[in-house]
Order: structure tokens, then C-alpha cells, then sequence
């Protein structure tokens, strides 16, 4: 058992690595392989512009990349057993649609309301961040507040879905009032971007994920006395009420900070877990959390490899890669492997 | 009764859900080594009984002693030191091995990683040997029949080494085969493992013949207690189920 796993980790992180280096040798200007190695391993390239390219766009968009799938996987994972629910992903309870709120509200209300204060050229990376964060901060503190009061995780599940569709209304209200430029500054942040991520922003991202995973680690071992349902979990000691919490706030964390930095990233959040389980065949967090990480990551960067359209120079909108190139693969493992309705009840 | 070679003591104790009543001012105690019956029609307040006892539900009001402890101080950590549960509750986790499903016991006892450690270890294959579990410790859940899923569920919480266990309808689903041999397996741990046993069931043929003792919750919705030949001679038993049939639903 055990040196199996070790051998899927480094089969896995093998591939990450390949797909790290061709996700930052492809792009839409070409750079020779040796000078791009030069350039990785911290050495000087021939043409300045390279280095540039390299170090200040494709570097941080690749670690954007890895980042959001890690987190997105090992947040969908934590919501998939809290839930007992294949379904759940890590924006069941809302807090994407939270934060599209917020991004709205800001960019669509705020050129209604201010007119002359917000033009959409000036709306900056900062603010949409900033608002994007409130929107799912804000949904965070519903749902936990409700969360306290409900005992049931079930009832927990349909308010998440409920709030999300409350707050999916008054975004469609807001457009329904907007202009059509104002429209297209909202849909082009719901496409997702993992390139508009840079220094500070990118710190910030990178401790908010790093924390997020770490508090996931230390939950391994009351998320799988979960597996075993609430009760069972309890009689063997775990605090379920504070563990849920936790859960709720780890998870937030994360999609809330991805959605955030990248917008609403879809799919890799519900399938990646799935692809974890029936790659390394257990239910063991222990082993699925770092799975989860290492195979979100893979998959994020493939799809952003993939939406760079290698050999042109246009990029498409990474949601329409993740599930483009996701849901058929996902498909394809589920049908072959019969499984996944047995991991559930 | 109230004598310190009781492990389980419950006192004046009142349970229900929210504030409805459901059983009131409950009396009654247990021994180790001994194996309990809990019988009563669907609805009686079994299961709320026997979550009230391991902490799972609220109590109205009462004391319950376990060990000489009053479960109102002990943290859950400590309750799963002492008590461990078979419920009705479905799992399916998916890809978890018998093996992995018995270790899932030596939670209470496992480091903040879970990590198993040789007395984990050791406790774990001594639940499966005497489950006789250990031949399929490597089967996943779901290849499992009803009983030995049922089997493995209570190596499980053989795993946890409690002094106290609590079964809510461990034979419901099961074929009659299959229901003897695990009530034969919970008679062996009471004695083997000086372990106090209380299973709710609806097997009265089987729990007289098995049990040293029975616990009845009667018409009136009182709990009454005694040893299966108490039971019958006194005629509790024809009274409560309207019936000289042993069966019934």
C-alpha cells in the first residue's frame, strides 16, 4: 500500500513538473527552450524582453495556476465529505456566488450609482479583489452564523444553494440595469483569469492558500472519523460542531481567496476529488489531501497550457478550458471505473 | 443495585427530544461481562436511550454514571475512551478496507495525524481475529454482505476498547444465521472481555435466550429490568407484546 502511493506522488510530480515547464515555455511569444531553462535556473537570457516575459508574467501565472487548483481541489474535498455529497464542491455554500455579488455590485452598481466616479478602465485589479473578498466574506458569515443554529449538514447544503441563488438574482438585476460595456467588465471577470495575479497580489494569494491547505492537513485525521457519518464520528470523540466549522472556514479561505485573485474557477473544485480517489483507491484524507494538491495543480496549469492555444497568439477564458478539457476526462475515468456512487451513500 | 461493581448507573434519568418526553425517571444499571437486551416496539425511545447514554443526544434531565464518572463532566474525548457504538446509521465511504474501516476505532487513542501505532495495531488485528474478520480484512466495504458488514462494524468498535458498548438494531437486515452468530459473538465479548453490552433490538426469542439481562420499555413507558426468566415467569413479556408468540414487528 504504502510504496504504491509513494510511486503515484512521484509519478504525479513528474507530470506536474513537465506541465510546469511547458506551461511556461509556451506562450504567445516564442522563446527557445535552453534560454527559458537558462532563464528558470536563475541565469541571464540573450534578450532581456525574455527574462522580462518570463519572470513577470509567465512565472507568476503558472504559480497562480498552481495555487488555485490546489486549493480549489483540497477545498472541493473538504465539502464533498463534510456533505457526504459527490456533488459538493468547494461553492455549495455559496461563497463564489458571494463574491461574483460583490464584483457586481462594484461594477455594475458602482457605474450606476457613481456614474463619473467608477469608468471601467479604472477599475483596478485591487478593487475587484477587494470586492470580490467582501461579497464572500460576507456569505462566509451567513452561512457560519446559520451553521451554528443547524444541526444537520443536509439543511446546511440546500441554505448554501439557496443563498447562492439569492445573490445569483440580484446580480442578474444589477445587469438587467447596466450598460452593455459595464455587462462585459462583469462576464469577462466570471470567465476566470489566473494572469492577472502579480507581486503583492500574489504573496497574498500564496499565504492565503498556504494557509488554507495547512489547516486542511491538521483536519485529516476528524474528516475521516467523518467519513463514518456524524454520529459515529462523534462517539469516537470528535467535537463535530467546531470540526465543521473549521472545515467551513478552511474552505472558505480558499475559494473565497481564489475566486478572489482568479474569479469564479469552475469544475476542478468537484472533479479533482473524484480523480484523487479513484487514482490512489482510498478515502483516506491523509493520502487524498496531498493527491488533491498535486493533481489540482497538474490540472490547472494543463488547462491554462491548453487555453494559451500553443502556436498562436490568442488566450481563451481558462472556465471554458477547466471544463473543456475536464468533464470530458472526467467522464471517460467515471465510466471506466463504475465507481463513484459507491464512495457515497 | 447502586453498588461500585456497576458500570453503567443511570439516576432519575428523563430523555427525549427538544422538550418532548419520551422516557421518564429511568432507574437502572449494568454490570460488566453482562449482555443486555434492550426491547420495546418501534418508537419506545431505544435509540434515543441508548444516543442519550453515549452523548449523541441531549438528556432532559437525570444523572447517568459510567465507571464511576458522570458522563456531565467528561469531554467527548473521554466518553469515546469509555463507550463505544454500533449504529444503524449507513456508511459507504467508498475505497475503505475492512482493515482500515476496524483502525477507524483507535481514533481516541491516535496522535493529531492519526498515525497507528503498534498497540493500534495489535488492538486492531485482535478485533478482527475475533470478529473472525481477518480473512476479508483486505475486502473494501461495499464488497460485503449485510452481516459481515454488520461484523466488521463491531470489530470496529471493539477496536475503540471501551468497557461499554452500545448496538442500536445490530440484527435488523440480517438473515437468521447470520442473526445468531453475532449475538453469539456479543455474549463471547461481554464474557471474554468483561465488556458491558447493551444492544436494541427487536429479537425477543433471541434476546431471552441470550441475554443476562433484559430491559423493557413496557406500555406504560416504563423501563423495567430483569434477567430473561424474571421476564417471562413474571409475565412482562406476554403483557407487553399482547401475545403468546415470541415475534413480532
Amino acid at each position: 500500500m504504502k510504496s504504491s502511493n509513494t510511486g503515484k506522488y512521484l509519478i504525479l510530480s513528474l507530470l506536474l513538473l513537465v506541465i510546469i515547464l511547458l506551461d511556461i515555455a509556451i506562450g504567445s511569444v516564442k522563446i527557445p527552450l535552453p534560454e527559458i531553462l537558462k532563464v528558470v535556473t536563475g541565469g541571464q537570457a540573450t534578450n532581456p524582453g525574455w527574462e522580462t516575459i518570463i519572470m513577470e508574467f509567465r512565472i507568476p501565472k503558472t504559480i497562480t495556476a498552481l495555487l488555485a487548483g490546489s486549493g480549489l481541489a483540497v477545498s472541493g474535498l473538504l465539502m464533498q465529505t463534510m456533505f457526504r455529497n459527490p456533488l459538493a464542491g468547494p461553492f455549495v455554500l455559496g461563497i463564489s456566488s458571494g463574491a461574483s455579488l460583490g464584483v457586481a455590485l462594484m461594477v455594475l452598481a458602482g457605474a450606476l450609482i457613481g456614474g463619473s466616479i467608477f469608468q471601467i478602465s479604472q477599475i483596478s485589479n485591487w478593487t475587484l479583489v477587494v470586492s470580490a473578498i467582501a461579497g464572500a466574506m460576507l456569505v462566509l458569515m451567513l452561512i457560519l452564523a446559520i451553521s451554528l443554529r443547524v444541526r444537520d449538514t443536509m439543511t446546511l447544503l440546500i441554505i448554501g444553494l439557496m443563498v447562492g441563488s439569492l445573490s445569483a438574482a440580484v446580480v442578474s438585476i444589477l445587469q438587467y440595469f447596466s450598460q452593455a460595456q459595464e455587462i462585459q467588465a462583469f462576464l469577462i471577470w466570471t470567465f476566470g483569469n489566473l494572469g492577472g495575479v502579480f507581486e503583492e497580489e500574489l504573496w497574498v494569494m500564496t499565504a492565503v492558500v498556504f494557509i488554507g491547505l495547512g489547516v486542511s492537513w491538521v483536519l485529516a485525521k476528524p474528516l475521516n472519523a467523518l467519513l463514518l457519518g456524524e454520529s459515529y464520528a462523534s462517539s469516537l470523540g470528535v467535537n463535530v460542531k467546531r470540526t465543521r466549522l473549521v472545515i467551513i472556514i478552511a474552505t472558505s479561505v480558499l475559494a473565497g481567496g481564489i475566486t478572489a485573485f482568479c474569479g469564479p474557477l469552475a469544475f476542478v473544485g468537484i472533479a479533482i476529488p473524484h480523480l484523487a480517489r479513484i487514482l490512489f483507491k482510498t478515502a483516506n484524507h491523509r493520502i487524498l489531501i496531498p493527491a488533491c494538491i498535486l493533481s489540482g495543480a497538474m490540472i490547472m496549469t494543463l488547462c491554462d497550457l491548453v487555453s494559451q492555444l500553443p502556436g498562436s497568439s490568442q488566450t481563451l477564458p481558462i472556465n471554458a478550458i477547466t471544463s473543456l478539457v475536464g468533464a470530458p476526462a472526467v467522464i471517460a475515468i467515471l465510466i471506466k471505473s463504475r465507481r463513484l456512487s459507491n464512495s457515497f451513500t | 443495585m447502586k453498588s461500585a461493581t456497576q458500570t453503567i448507573i443511570i439516576k432519575n434519568l428523563t430523555i427525549g427530544y427538544g422538550k418532548t418526553v419520551v422516557l421518564s425517571d429511568i432507574n437502572i444499571a449494568a454490570k460488566p461481562g453482562s449482555l443486555t437486551a434492550l426491547l420495546g416496539a418501534n418508537g419506545t425511545g431505544k435509540s434515543t436511550l441508548l444516543r442519550t447514554l453515549a452523548g449523541l443526544g441531549k438528556k432532559i434531565t437525570g444523572e447517568m454514571w459510567l465507571e464511576e464518572k458522570n458522563l456531565d463532566d467528561l469531554t467527548p474525548l473521554e466518553k469515546a475512551n469509555l463507550i463505544s457504538m454500533v449504529l444503524t446509521d449507513r456508511i459507504f465511504p467508498g475505497y475503505m478496507t475492512v482493515a482500515e474501516l476496524v483502525a477507524m476505532g483507535r481514533h481516541p487513542y491516535t496522535n493529531w495525524r492519526g498515525k497507528l501505532k503498534q498497540d493500534d495495531l495489535f488492538a486492531t488485528e485482535e478485533a478482527l481475529n475475533m470478529t473472525g474478520m481477518q480473512d476479508l480484512h483486505h475486502k473494501d466495504l461495499h464488497e460485503l454482505s449485510d452481516g459481515q458488514l454488520q461484523k466488521a462494524l463491531i470489530a470496529r468498535a471493539l477496536a475503540q476498547d471501551s468497557p461499554v458498548m452500545l448496538l442500536d438494531e445490530p440484527l435488523i437486515h440480517l438473515d437468521i444465521p447470520s442473526k445468531w452468530e453475532i449475538m453469539a459473538l456479543l455474549k463471547r465479548m461481554s464474557q471474554e472481555k468483561r465488556k458491558t453490552i447493551i444492544l436494541a433490538t427487536h429479537e425477543l426469542e433471541l434476546s431471552l435466550k441470550m441475554a443476562d439481562h433484559i430491559w423493557l420499555i413496557n406500555k406504560q413507558q416504563d423501563l423495567v429490568d430483569g434477567t430473561p426468566e424474571q421476564m417471562v415467569t413474571n409475565g412482562i413479556i406476554a403483557k407487553t407484546f399482547n401475545t403468546e408468540q415470541y415475534r413480532f414487528r
